[in-house]
């Protein structure tokens, strides 16, 4: 390679770098405007969980808390989470891939149970809840015909602040 | 032949020319390792995901994926899997070395853009544009065929690792900004410890010290792993100014991911072996490199890729018979042992790649550099 031949090389290489950085602007756009960034605390939406066995999925929950009128209203489990890890996870999961198909009442410890309350009375906007629901589905699909779901099964907690 | 020596007059090209210099003999001994790494710890493999229905595709918006209704069909999938694993082989046998480590990246890429469809996007990209920039190093003009093959030597450039420095810089920052955006540095709130919850309850990651750390509600605990991996990740960029700079952060990076793994189980492995390019490679010796070009001379030819791609047949077989996780790689020597073994693979993985990673430190920090090499 001749002198002018590094040069040439050396620009090109140069202007290699300042475009790559230019990039990240571009990047940081794409990360953060398009709201692909981390909450405060960050509780990202379930992923499919798969049991290879049974080609079961398990993949969405739905939250209610119950009010005096019987009215259920839809809460999202990231509200929820800190307090109630495990009811949102491996129990129910596990129930599921149990083959559960069934609901289960659940007792909380006194201080938890206050915690969740106060949280649930802010989250509606309500006087009085009288339980939260926490529905845990999954889907079994055709190993042969993935597209074909075969069956879904729910497992339904439900924890009464009446008693 | 002979090429001048270039002279750089700005700070500007002295960084991207300077900053991390490696001789022809360190790039063919990188380029060995990093394919072997792939042999070994696991050739990426997408044939899992034709299992998947088209209900689960949803790839982000700026991605090859997005240009598909659904995921490809099964034939595609292995095709592109043995693709990537003959690709692999050549790589280390260093034959068309150039064509071979861009058709690498291209590849994977593709195969990742369907694997990253999930509503996840993994964090190994880094690790798949190795190849593509190393094509530019020349990195297949020592202990090669090629270097067998062609009578004309090759110019070596150092540039494409500084610009690895660049992009890996990018990729922390980028992470360490939404953090901070996001508010992790707000006291009143645990964002790792958000993190961890998910972890433990719901993926099931219960191994390691997790047991332990559930049970820590120090708030000082969980605020400072907050605030040390939001400032960690945004200086990271800062540190590519200066090589020693950016060799201490390495070295704080290997102790994050020892913290990640230990806690959430999440081994980060892939990151080590492009860590590995910025180690100082001067403190190699000579005779180290003339004892390689022997061993290299009597393996590196024709014969020994024809041995190794039969040697991948009855492995490859095996791991198709065997009952993989969805996102496992495979096929993969070391997948295999565990399986067989009953060890779980993805500590397996971990703990042997932090043991390399560590190794490699301490090999850093005992040895002085020798003058003649660089």
């Amino acid at each position: 390679m001749g002198s002018e031949a590094v040069n040439q090389y050396t620009k090109r290489v140069r202007i290699a770098f300042i475009v790559v950085a230019l990039l990240l602007p571009l990047q940081l756009y794409v990360v953060v405007a398009k709201g692909n960034m981390y909450p405060c605390v960050h509780l990202p939406g379930f992923q499919p969980v798969l049991d290879d066995e049974k080609n079961l999925y398990y993949t969405d929950r739905k939250l209610f808390a119950i009010d005096d009128n019987k009215e259920r209203i839809p809460l999202l489990y990231t509200e929820l989470f800190d307090i109630l890890p495990e009811f949102f996870g491996r129990h129910t999961m596990n129930r599921l891939f149990l083959g559960d198909n069934g609901a289960d009442t659940i007792s909380l410890d006194a201080e938890t149970k206050r915690i969740l309350y106060s949280r649930l009375l802010v989250l509606t906007g309500k006087t009085k809840i009288k339980a939260l629901e926490v529905d845990t589905f999954g889907y079994q699909h055709d190993k042969n015909n993935p597209q074909n779901i075969v069956a879904t099964l729910q497992y339904t907690l439900y924890l009464n602040f009446d008693e | 032949m002979s090429s001048p020596k270039p002279i750089y007059n700005n700070w500007l090209d002295r960084w991207i020319f300077t900053s991390f210099p490696m001789s022809a003999e360190a790039l063919g001994l990188y380029r060995i390792l990093f394919a072997l790494y792939l042999l070994v710890w696991g050739v990426p493999n997408f044939e899992w995901i034709a299992d998947s229905p088209n209900s689960f595709f949803n790839p982000p918006t700026y991605s090859l994926g997005a240009l598909f209704n659904g995921f490809p069909p099964y034939w595609f999938l292995q095709g592109l899997s043995l693709f990537i694993l003959a690709l692999t082989m050549l790589l280390l046998f260093g034959w068309f070395t150039r064509w071979v480590s861009i058709a690498l990246c291209i590849a994977i890429v593709i195969g990742k853009s369907f694997s990253f469809s999930y509503g996840l996007i993994g964090q190994d990209l880094i690790v798949w544009l190795v190849p593509l920039l190393m094509s530019f190093s020349n990195w297949g003009s020592k202990y090669s065929i090629d270097a067998r093959r062609s009578s004309a030597p090759l110019v070596n450039s150092s540039w494409p690792i500084t610009m690895m420095a660049l992009l890996l810089g990018f990729g922390m920052f980028s992470a360490g900004v939404p953090k901070l955006m996001g508010g992790w540095l707000d006291l009143g709130t645990h964002a790792t410890r958000g993190h961890f919850f998910t972890q433990y309850y719901v993926i099931g990651n219960l191994k390691l010290l997790s047991s332990w750390a559930i049970n820590i509600t120090n708030p000082f605990f969980w605020e400072a792993m907050d605030w040390g991996a939001v400032l960690f990740e945004i200086l990271f960029l800062a540190a590519i100014i200066k090589p020693k700079w950016f060799r201490f952060w390495l070295l704080l990076s290997i102790g994050f991911h020892t913290t990640t793994f230990l806690l959430f189980n999440i081994s980060f492995h892939f990151q080590y072996i492009v860590y590995l390019l910025f180690i100082d490679w001067g403190k190699i010796t000579p005779s180290f490199y003339q004892r390689f070009q022997t061993l290299t001379n009597k393996l590196i030819n024709i014969k020994g890729l024809i041995v190794l791609a039969l040697l991948y047949i009855p492995l490859y077989i095996l791991a198709q018979e065997n009952t993989l996780q969805p996102t496992t790689l495979a096929p993969s020597p070391l997948l295999l042992a565990t399986d067989l073994l009953g060890l779980d693979y993805k500590l397996v993985v971990g703990i042997t790649a932090l043991m390399a990673a560590y190794a490699a430190v301490i090999w850093q920090l005992t040895t002085k550099r020798n003058s003649t090499t660089t």
